[in-house]
């Protein structure tokens, strides 16, 4: 019993003298983490932080941004946003540009990996780099192309004639029906590159062992996609779903220079709005006051969704394990 | 442990003693130079002249003009920047507030004259501008509450404001349609049918008109001017109207003016590309000779002889409604542009750059180029070679009337102009919106925008009053203005009693 007694103090005491450095070691850990991150956060805090209290400040200013003085007003730029039917239009025509975007990004993007990712597909880097190229090139250039590529006597007019799809040309991007799906398509076009990409990176991180295992028990192809690569892309789908809604959310470049906002709002999304007032005005001074209460409007919409989808992906998580 | 602290603190106080070094050595070297480029300035050597503005059009002829200056001027380099409209409104109040405003830049896009004082970007010009440079410009160019504030010089104009809604066009698309070039339509009846007829002769190849579609200000500017013409008294210097008193933009006159634009896309006269394409891209189809028609500014005219010499076009008046015209094209008052920053450390040499600018050799150019017509006396009548651009003049000065400008009757009144929201969608949205079809009637949309001007301007003269303006609603209404008469020095002086 002493014995035993006397081994259970030694263990004790060796635990503590061994926990006493491993504490130390990981404040030392710590503290290098904070070093390293500071720059960082230093960056943020000047660039991004900073920019977006102020944007709070403004928020509550009738300001114009051009001149000293301003007015302040509490909540009345809020309550004004809230108030505009263009308003709720352009938030509208965000959420129809991010639901028209996102579901193509993702799904075009994840059959194109799939396929490209296959082992024995020849010139496979010829095709991702084609499929690229966009996402490298300036959207605002990509938009002012496509204006002469999808105009009334462009290539895609000219294209659907001869294969007689067409008896008379589509305004892709004067007529209001057509506005929206016409920059819709183009923005998938354009940003189907980095999904790709991303995709790619997921399908990588796949144990090959888990195919070789599904093949040595004669898995159809279809059943090793359903059951292997679906699930364990899951986590990494999650967050390309959350860069797609965050960025398509927040188009700005493709949108002003293919069809700026029109014709009459029908492509007018939160970002034009915002620009519009902040720094346009045909008679008196812009509104950058205004222009900010609608941007922080917004982005609390924004963050909401990205609430609302953590909390939905820890479930999903906790559901699988 | 001790010993790795020791060396850990030592190397921190060798960091922190290396940084304050060269602190000291960089602010030192600035110093120095700062010393260098005061003595340089003092002894009149070498200084950079920064002049900011959004002037595209002119660039080939500014920058042989930057040539020319540096040459005579040997110890002044000038750093020139352009930019857009949109980029020079962001960029200049961030520069103004970080001290780092250019020497000489143009007033931002919106804002009065007494605003930009006040906001302290601009001195006064007097000092540094002889009588001799004062007499160049015609009469009116300097007057208080457009240029001048407390009988000060502050700014100096980019051009005469001509009406810019006048129409070109193309005189071989008008003989293949069986049109005599030698006599455009004049009414909104004959000028739909032209621009039909134009249509149906080109058989695709051409349309009876082409805008630019997504600039706005391209399809509010026709409005506003051409239903004028008809009795609207609407102007660019004030958001009511002279004739109402009231924000009336749901008048008959508005109505018929987009009546007429409606009918016209229904006949299907709009080139097809013009609703995805903006006004230069609008300026450069109808240089290919793709329309009969173009509402355009004198300024095409040398992209035009420049660009495509080949192209034979006429310019005409604006048609006037079937029933008669009602009244002129507004003709707006000098509008001020470019000043000199408050903090220039430079004045005696921005003067100088304004001497040169506004001297008639180069505004000779301009005027010659088919750019701008200047504010410069007889400058226009000499230096226009253009028949074009000197038929633009003629039938612009003919067909339009000076209107009156409410800042000029009553300084003060740019306090109400500082806190007026202009509301949206505003008059070229509305038209956008009835030609690419995504309004029906824009009846009640006009309607709309009446209640909303009228309602904002209320609120803007409130607010301006309740900081003290002196200022009522009545500044905006002219009891003596006349739609077939300029309205002068004189007319301001009898309506202030």
């Amino acid at each position: 019993m002493k014995n035993t007694v006397s081994s259970i103090t030694t263990t004790a005491t060796r635990a503590t003298e061994k926990r006493k450095p491993r504490k130390k070691r990981t404040m030392k850990n710590e503290v290098w983490c904070w070093l390293f991150l500071a720059p960082t956060l230093l960056l943020f805090a000047m660039f991004q932080g900073w920019p977006i209290m102020a944007s709070w400040y403004y928020a509550m200013l009738d300001w114009s941004g051009l001149t000293p003085d301003s007015t302040f007003v509490g909540m009345q730029n809020f309550i004004n946003v809230a108030k505009d039917p263009y308003f709720w239009n352009a938030f509208k025509n965000s959420f129809k540009f991010m639901l028209g975007t996102v579901p193509f990004h993702l799904i075009i993007a994840l059959v194109l990996a799939v396929i490209l990712h296959r082992p024995g597909l020849k010139a496979s880097n010829l095709f991702r780099t084609f499929i690229f190229l966009p996402v490298v090139t300036t959207t605002s250039i990509v938009g002012i192309i496509m204006v002469f590529i999808w105009g009334s006597d462009g290539a895609v007019n000219d294209s659907l004639f001869k294969l007689g799809i067409l008896d008379q040309p589509i305004n892709w991007l004067g007529d209001a029906t057509w506005s929206m799906f016409t920059v819709i398509l183009i923005s998938v076009w354009k940003n189907l590159g980095v999904n790709l990409i991303y995709w790619l990176a997921g399908l990588q991180s796949i144990p090959k062992d888990l195919y070789e295992a599904a093949d040595v028990d004669g898995a159809s192809g279809t059943r090793k996609f359903f059951h292997i690569t679906v699930p364990l892309l899951i986590p990494i789908g999650t967050i390309i779903l959350l860069l797609n809604v965050v960025n398509s959310l927040k188009a700005f470049d493709l949108i002003k220079t293919m069809t700026n906002g029109g014709p009459f709002f029908a492509t007018d999304v939160v970002s034009t709005y915002i620009y519009r007032y902040a720094f346009t005005s045909e008679m008196g001074l812009p509104q950058l006051g205004y222009a900010s209460a609608a941007g922080l409007f917004f982005a609390v919409t924004i963050i909401i969704i990205a609430i609302i989808q953590s909390i939905v992906t820890k479930r999903m998580k906790g559901g699988n394990q | 442990m001790k010993k790795k602290l020791r060396v850990w603190k030592n190397v921190l106080v060798f960091v922190l003693i290396l940084q304050l070094l060269s602190a000291c050595a960089s602010s030192a070297t600035k110093e120095k130079e700062k010393d260098n480029k005061d003595s340089k300035d003092s002894s009149n050597e070498q200084i950079t002249l920064r002049v900011m503005d959004w002037a595209d059009s002119e660039k080939a002829y500014r920058d042989q003009f930057i040539k020319d200056f540096e040459a005579k001027y040997p110890n002044i380099k000038i750093e020139y920047t352009l930019l857009t409209v949109d980029q020079f409104q962001n960029t200049i109040t961030t520069a103004i507030k970080s001290g780092d405003a250019p020497d000489l830049f143009p007033i931002p896009n919106g804002m009065k004259l007494s605003t930009a004082i006040a906001g302290d970007m601009f001195q006064p010009l007097d000092p540094y501008l002889d009588d001799e440079f004062k007499s160049r410009f015609m009469d009116g160019v300097f007057v208080d509450g457009a240029t001048m504030q407390d009988g000060k010089i502050y700014s100096i104009p980019a051009y005469l404001s001509l009406p810019n809604t006048m129409i070109f066009y193309n005189k071989k698309l008008f003989k293949e349609a069986g049109l005599n070039p030698e006599n455009p339509p004049k009414t909104y009846s004959e000028f739909r049918e032209a621009a039909k007829k134009i249509t149906k002769a080109s058989d695709g190849k051409a349309y009876g008109i082409i805008e630019g579609g997504k600039t706005i200000v391209r399809w509010k500017n026709p409005v506003l001017d051409w239903s004028a013409q008809g009795g609207s008294g609407l102007n660019p210097h004030s958001p009511i109207s002279l004739v109402t008193g009231k924000a009336s933009y749901d008048s008959k006159p508005v109505l018929e003016v987009m009546d007429l634009f409606k009918g016209m896309q229904e006949d299907g006269s709009y080139h097809p590309k013009t609703m995805g394409i903006a006004a230069p891209e609008a300026r450069a189809l109808f240089g290919q000779g793709q329309a009969g028609f173009i509402i355009q500014g004198e300024w095409s005219i040398g992209v035009w002889k420049k660009e495509n010499p080949d192209l034979d076009f006429g310019v005409m008046a604006p048609p006037v409604p079937d029933s008669g015209r009602e009244g002129y094209l507004p003709r707006p008052n000098f509008q001020p542009w470019l000043g000199m920053s408050k903090t220039t450390k430079h004045p005696e040499e921005a003067a100088l750059y304004l001497k040169e600018y506004f001297s008639k050799e180069y505004q000779s150019v301009l005027v010659k180029n088919g750019d701008r017509f200047t504010m410069l006396k007889d400058v226009n009548e000499t230096a226009a070679e253009i028949p074009e651009f000197k038929q633009y003049y003629e039938l612009a000065m003919e067909n339009s009337r000076l209107v009156p400008s409410v800042e000029i009757r009553n300084p003060e009144s740019s306090a109400v102009f500082a806190k007026y929201k202009d509301p949206q969608p505003g008059l070229g949205d509305i038209l956008q919106g009835l030609i690419s079809g995504a309004l029906k009637d824009p009846k009640d949309q006009l309607k709309l925008l009446s209640t909303n001007i009228d309602n904002s301007l209320d609120q803007a003269i409130e607010a301006a009053k309740a900081e003290g303006a002196k200022v009522s609603e009545d500044d905006f209404k002219f009891s003596n203005w006349s739609a077939d008469k300029d309205y002068l020095a004189e007319d301001y002086k009898a309506v202030r009693k």
